[in-house]
């Protein structure tokens, strides 16, 4: 659990409560016809549950700004995406070279003679490359 | 010639006999830690709509309190400026990756680039329909006015459905809100930064790859039709071949994540602290505030009336009372599925870290599947907590 600001989470908790009593307090104005305070009370009893709101959400803006843990995470999130990309790329390029591969044996297997010869030689030094992978 | 055939086909047997040793001895299956993104996106579904609800909280906390006054307040508890802000984002987001799909297409872009772009539109289109999914239709709210003499209920008339486009619409700039909204959008961003780490460790990870022959199967069959192979050499070599590159990959992908996973390790436990904290602290203490200014409209507005008001609005105001206070217990209970789904992601991140670092893979799938099958359930509550329409305000 991280640090908490106690002070913030218990100022907010107070407005609270004393926004409560004063919503009491003019429920009670109302009920014995005092309208107007109780309209006015209300209103107070509105902005301090607002400010109690605001100060959770500062509280909370507090706690989630931490530019080091962010940044970490960022970089290294970065980082695994283009070292993934570019394993992506090396199995990419195994597959090109099987292609080649592939496309020479058809060529062997459709020419005769010196071609044939010729088409192995250049398959087996693409598959030798292909061992090096 | 002859010759020269015979040479092929025992520097390919001697390959295979290498691979088949590198596979037997050494292979790393890594593919388990797949289950982690794909379920990262149900997370962040989750994770937008608790974020945003601090948002949310505010503002229906302010509805409620303007609600009773001069003129009659449609409350739409969950169509939230923060809601409609998301569904701009996503939309945004959606237009450009289609926008550079289409530029790498019609451009000299590589393959691996066009697929990543598509992966890109594909994923900003699951993100709309999220962000869509978030907003329900908007309910009535009669006027009640706070009088000792019951007053009339106006009869309600159903407000229009919300378009995307006056979801788009911009928002009243003098937002009562705003630390709210400022705390949703920073709550939402830190999200991001969790559920997109633990993807990209995933991605790292492998396994996901459609193209998982390397065209072996191809060169195999045209291989053995071309006589270079005789009886199912072509499908063994081809095998041998495929692990080949298999373990090669997973070799790199390991080393590379035994370099990065503990990098992070401690960042992310701040952040996971800090996000628990936000969502057990300042948000639950929003939904109590939230919680409080409910009673306090129906203490102002329904009991204040209830001599006066007939029986079954009387019955109905309870029930939608009722209703509300529910919403916020599921909400609640929302609460403590997101801070053990985050409690999951660290504890699976820690196993995966040990299990990379002690070169012992056995049980990476048991671990990631017992995470993903106690984890489905949490998001999946936190979801229905907030993708259920608004309850039903009045007759």
């Amino acid at each position: 659990m991280a640090n908490n600001n106690p002070k913030t989470l218990a100022l907010a908790k107070q407005c609270r409560n004393v926004a409560n009593g004063l919503s009491a307090l003019a429920r009670q104005l109302q009920t014995d016809g005092d309208d107007q305070d109780a309209a006015t009370i209300k209103q107070r009893a509105g902005d301090l549950m607002q400010g109690a709101n605001d100060l959770d959400a500062l509280d909370a803006i507090d706690k989630l700004t931490d530019p080091d843990d962010v940044n970490t995470l960022k970089d290294l999130t970065d980082t695994m995406n283009t070292q993934a990309g570019q394993i992506a790329q090396q199995e990419q390029h195994a597959t090109e070279l099987a292609d080649i591969a592939d496309d020479l044996i058809n060529m062997i297997s459709k020419f005769k003679g010196g071609d044939l010869i010729a088409g192995a030689g250049y398959a087996e030094s693409a598959l030798s490359g292909f061992q090096q992978l | 010639m002859g010759h020269r055939i015979a040479v092929l086909r025992a520097s390919l047997v001697c390959v295979a006999v290498v691979a088949l040793l590198c596979g037997c001895k050494q292979s790393i299956d890594l593919s388990a830690l797949q289950k982690l993104g794909a379920a990262m996106n149900d997370q962040e579904t989750a994770n937008a709509a608790i974020a945003a609800d601090m948002y949310g909280s505010c503002q229906r906390q302010y509805t409620w309190r303007s609600t009773g006054q001069a003129n009659p307040i449609i409350i739409h508890p969950h169509l939230t400026p923060a809601n409609a802000k998301q569904l701009a984002r996503a939309v945004a987001l959606h237009d450009q990756a289609v926008k550079r799909l289409h530029q790498l297409i019609s451009g000299h872009a590589s393959r691996f680039e066009i697929k990543t772009a598509q992966k890109m539109v594909q994923k900003a289109a699951v993100n709309v329909e999220s962000a869509r999914g978030l907003i329900p239709k908007a309910t009535p709210m009669p006027n009640l006015v706070p009088t000792s003499t019951p007053k009339p209920i106006p009869a309600s008339t159903p407000a229009p459905s919300p378009t995307a486009s006056s979801l788009l619409t911009p928002q009243d700039t003098n937002d009562p809100c705003q630390y709210e909204e400022d705390a949703a959008e920073q709550w939402e961003s830190v999200n991001l930064v969790v559920t997109n780490y633990v993807r990209a460790l995933a991605n790292l990870a492998g396994g996901n790859d459609t193209n998982t022959s390397f065209g072996l199967d191809s060169l195999a069959k045209d291989a053995t039709n071309a006589g270079i192979f005789k009886n199912g050499q072509g499908d063994a070599i081809k095998g041998f071949v495929k692990q080949l590159i298999t373990d090669r990959s997973s070799f790199e992908r390991r080393d590379d994540l035994a370099k990065d996973a503990p990098i992070a390790e401690a960042a992310l436990g701040h952040l996971i602290d800090n996000l628990e904290y936000v969502a057990r602290m300042d948000y639950r203490d929003e939904l109590d505030g939230e919680q409080q200014t409910i009673n306090n409209f129906f203490l102002d507005n329904f009991q204040a009336t209830q001599a006066g008001l007939p029986a079954l609005q009387s019955l109905q105001y309870r029930a939608t009372w009722k209703s509300e206070l529910d919403g916020l217990a599921q909400k609640r209970h929302a609460i403590d599925a997101y801070v053990q789904s985050l409690e999951k992601i660290r504890k699976v991140h820690h196993a995966i870290l040990t299990q990379i670092q002690s070169s012992g893979f056995s049980n990476l799938t048991t671990i990631v599947s017992g995470y993903v099958s106690e984890y489905t359930p949490l998001v999946e509550s936190i979801k229905k907590a907030y993708s259920s329409p608004a309850p039903a305000k009045s007759p």
